[in-house]
């Protein structure tokens, strides 16, 4: 963890002299990252979902994005934020059915870019947590790619999927099987069940299910960042 | 931010008394709401800053004597009055609950009086509810004015004079009444005004009542409970409160009325128990002992009232047993007294417990003539018992066993034995039959046993030694707290046998040094005052140990609270992590006193000679 912290942050300063003009990547890039011997309790987290045409990130698309904000272990609904993104790419039948985002709507949807800028601002200083961390990483690097020339951008992120199986002991393959899918693991945690089923609303649901495996591992005020990590 | 869309605001609009309020209104709630969560068991800490909400779960409030106050699901608030805060709120579920600035919500709704409204008025709902609730739990739980022995109150006009409500309360038989001016509350007058201000000022008794009023008198509205009432006399030091409903006096409760609400159970109990015809009606009865601890427990009645009151249940059961016996078989043919021993003798039952009983007959008993009669009403009351829950000893100590159905010569015989020839199974007797009590008959054969009884004891130190060694058997578990010295043997691994490594060792040595010193107190707080007073033990040393057998006590009958409470099996076995870690200090603390007390004992009976 320690190393990966390191070299992460090399990365970081190393992309940081690269860039000359300022522009949001290189304002997320002077925030260092989170250290891991922090107290949780003093962390800010921004808590991330992706919608996307599908899971390959070379290929497919981030179609949404939504996110909401933990901050003194609590959320913070205010902060609750949904993006709309134009893929200039037609939907697939079987995406329209999963998310309920028309073609319509998302033509009204912001540019990529506009999209990762904001996020970047958001990010920028805190603690990322998603639930199934593969997609988010892999499409959040994929667009640094594109739109920033950089391989992978350095950040600090958790993965709730992750915290579950470190908890039932299921360190083996990485395979999401269906009593760690977020809806499943929010069940067992006794929290709502919410019709809705969007990048925000999913973001604001793996804030809770974070906050709730937070408070089971106990004495949540003596938890450091790197015990979840 | 694309508020409008957030399930929240859903939730908000179906929770009363948000959905009376703008749309705009419940965006800008949100501005100033956090969402928590905490696990079910654990407290919440609340902040006096924000108004709770249960967006999933359940919350269950106590108060500040663990009484249940309220149970909250979805869409119930609390945190909003600053009485509530000092409550303890824990999570009866997971739970998922939402937070707003107090001061910024008072402000957005300021001028919505519906839902200011709500939050005064919630806190007298959560008291009803409560009410209803635990109605069946405890009857200091009603109004006080359905508690109020005259649901009138005695309203008298300031002008009238002293004696004729002198009169008028002696005719009452009430012990005060309230004074008015102009139909108002103004004053009271209790039976103590007319000893502190009549007589001991030589008043004329012409005055108008109105000089000797207590003026401004404390009231308390016909809807608080008698908890609360008992709290307010506490406070302010009085014994009498108007209740007023409507700014009108409606009624008026006394400390007497309060009291009376409060041993109500036990003394109900024990007069249905004097009307049961035969040992079925008792079983029924019996079964209400569990739930007579637990209400004793909530109205936080002293351990020692409480295992009193319980013991006398069990006392008064067995009377009327032989009572349903003697009626059964007619008049018994010559004396006797049936004699209890061990917890019941020393009145320190809590819930049930295993019977030890005894026979001692007169020495004109003769076995051809009498036998039968004394072993049919032995079997009568021992089967009784048993169904009653004081179940069959295993070790046969019951006057069933013939053993143990003697005439007083026989039994002086066996005493003679056991003190002159201790041998290990006579000081295993020792702990029951040591502790006697009379519960019917003549008692004069058991006061006649004993006194010649302790008049060996007392003179012989090499009995002395083989009790007091008994009683280092049962050792308290010092290392308890940082690694567990628990009973290896039976189930209950991972637990501490109060009852084994507490409280009878405790019980011991007051046993030993009652028995050396002749005290006949046989409780075992009693032993331990007499010998404090008699100088059989220090004072101090008797104090301590006194304290320790309580808080001991004390752990062990929150322990079977909780049992009785969960429907589980009552027993002595409490889980450390029951213990809170304040208890578990004092734990420590009363342990060590019981070793040094052992210890004290172990070289004060040279028994290590032995």
């Amino acid at each position: 963890m320690i190393f990966s912290y390191f070299f992460a942050d090399y990365y970081r300063k190393k992309h940081l002299k690269r860039l000359t003009h300022s522009s949001s990547i290189k304002d997320y890039l002077n925030h260092p990252l989170v250290k891991s011997n922090k107290l949780i309790k003093d962390l800010e987290f921004l808590v991330l979902d992706f919608e996307t045409t599908g899971l390959d990130a070379d290929n497919d698309r981030i179609i949404s994005l939504g996110y909401t904000v933990i901050k003194n272990l609590h959320l913070l609904p205010k902060t609750s934020t949904h993006v709309l993104i134009n893929p200039k790419q037609q939907l697939t039948e079987d995406n329209v059915g999963i998310h309920k985002l028309t073609d319509e709507e998302l033509q009204n949807g912001v540019s990529l870019n506009c999209a990762m800028e904001g996020l970047l601002s958001e990010m920028a200083g805190r603690v990322i947590v998603v639930h199934f961390d593969v997609i988010e990483k892999s499409f959040i690097n994929r667009a640094c790619l594109l739109l920033y020339q950089m391989k992978s951008l350095p950040m600090v992120m958790i993965d709730t999927l992750k915290i579950e199986q470190k908890k039932s002991q299921h360190i083996g393959p990485y395979v999401k099987q269906q009593s760690m899918r977020l809806y499943a693991l929010r069940e067992k945690y006794n929290l709502p069940r919410y019709r809705a089923h969007n990048a925000m609303q999913d973001a604001i649901a793996t804030a809770e299910l974070f906050l709730a495996q937070i408070d089971y591992i106990g004495r949540k005020h003596l938890i450091k960042l790197k015990d979840l990590i | 931010m694309e508020i409008e869309a957030l399930e929240i605001i859903d939730f908000f609009k179906a929770t009363l008394p948000l959905d009376c309020s703008e749309p705009e209104q419940l965006e800008l709630l949100i501005s100033k709401t956090e969402v928590g969560y905490r696990r079910k068991g654990h407290v919440l800490t609340l902040k006096p800053d924000f108004l709770y909400l249960v967006r999933k779960g359940a919350v269950l409030i106590e108060d500040e004597n663990e009484k249940l106050f309220s149970i909250l699901g979805e869409h119930q608030w609390f945190g909003y009055s600053n009485q509530l805060l000092l409550y303890t709120h824990s999570c009866k579920e997971d739970t998922l609950y939402y937070r707003i600035d107090k001061q910024y919500f008072h402000e957005l709704f300021s001028n919505n009086n519906t839902i200011e409204n709500f939050f005064v008025d919630a806190n007298l709902k959560a008291g009803i509810k409560f009410q209803n609730i635990t109605k069946q739990n405890n009857l200091l739980n009603d109004s006080v004015l359905s508690m109020s022995r005259a649901n009138d109150a005695y309203l008298v006009d300031q002008k009238t004079s002293i004696e004729q409500v002198a009169k008028l309360m002696t005719k009452k038989n009430i012990t005060s009444v309230v004074i008015t001016s102009n139909d108002k509350l103004c004053g009271i007058v209790t039976d103590r005004a007319f000893c502190t201000k009549v007589a001991a000022e030589k008043l004329d008794v012409t005055e108008p009542v109105g000089t000797i009023m207590s003026k401004k008198p404390i009231s308390i509205a016909h809807y608080k409970s008698g908890v609360e009432a008992m709290l307010l006399m506490a406070n302010a030091q009085i014994r009498h409160l108007p209740i007023v409903k409507n700014k009108k006096v409606v009624g008026m409760i006394t400390a007497a009325d309060l009291l009376r609400k409060q041993s109500h159970n036990v003394v109900f109990l024990i007069n249905e128990i004097l009307v049961s015809k035969d040992s079925d009606d008792l079983t029924m009865i019996s079964k209400q002992v569990p739930l007579l601890l637990q209400k004793s427990f909530e109205s936080n009645m002293d351990e020692h009232d409480i295992t009193y009151s319980v013991s006398s249940i069990g006392r008064s059961i067995n009377q009327q047993l032989l009572k349903q016996a003697e009626s059964l078989l007619g008049a018994p043919p010559v004396e006797y007294a049936w004699v209890v021993a061990g917890s019941m003798a020393r009145s320190e039952q809590i819930a049930h417990s295993d019977q030890d009983n005894l026979l001692i007959l007169s020495d004109d008993y003769q076995q051809d003539l009498h036998g039968e009669y004394f072993s049919k009403l032995a079997k009568y009351v021992c089967d009784g018992l048993n169904a009653c829950g004081y179940v069959y000893c295993p070790g046969d100590v019951m006057a069933t066993n013939d053993k143990w159905r003697q005439p007083f010569s026989v039994w002086k015989s066996y005493f003679n034995k056991w003190i002159n020839e201790p041998d290990p199974k006579a000081l295993m007797y020792a702990s029951i039959f040591f502790d006697l009590k009379c519960l019917y008959g003549d008692s004069t054969l058991l006061d006649d046993l004993l006194s010649d009884v302790l008049k060996k004891t007392v003179k012989n130190t090499i009995f002395q030694s083989h009790m007091a060694a008994n009683a280092l058997h049962y050792t308290a578990p010092l290392g308890f707290f940082r690694n567990f010295i628990l009973d290896k043997n039976g189930v209950n691994q991972n637990a501490l046998d109060l009852k084994k490594k507490g409280v009878v060792p405790i019980v011991d040595i007051a046993r030993v040094y009652a028995l050396s010193h002749g005290a006949r107190s046989i409780n075992t707080q009693d032993r331990l005052k007499e010998l404090a007073e008699t100088g059989g033990l220090s004072q101090s040393g008797a104090n301590d140990l006194i304290e320790a057998y309580k808080f001991i006590n004390l752990i062990r009958i929150k322990h079977q609270r909780y049992q009785i409470r969960s429907d589980n099996l009552v027993d002595n076995y409490v889980l450390t992590e029951e213990i809170s870690s304040l208890d578990q200090k004092h734990l420590k603390d009363a342990f060590s006193i019981v070793t040094d007390m052992q210890s004290a004992m172990g070289s004060q009976y040279q028994t290590s000679i032995l």
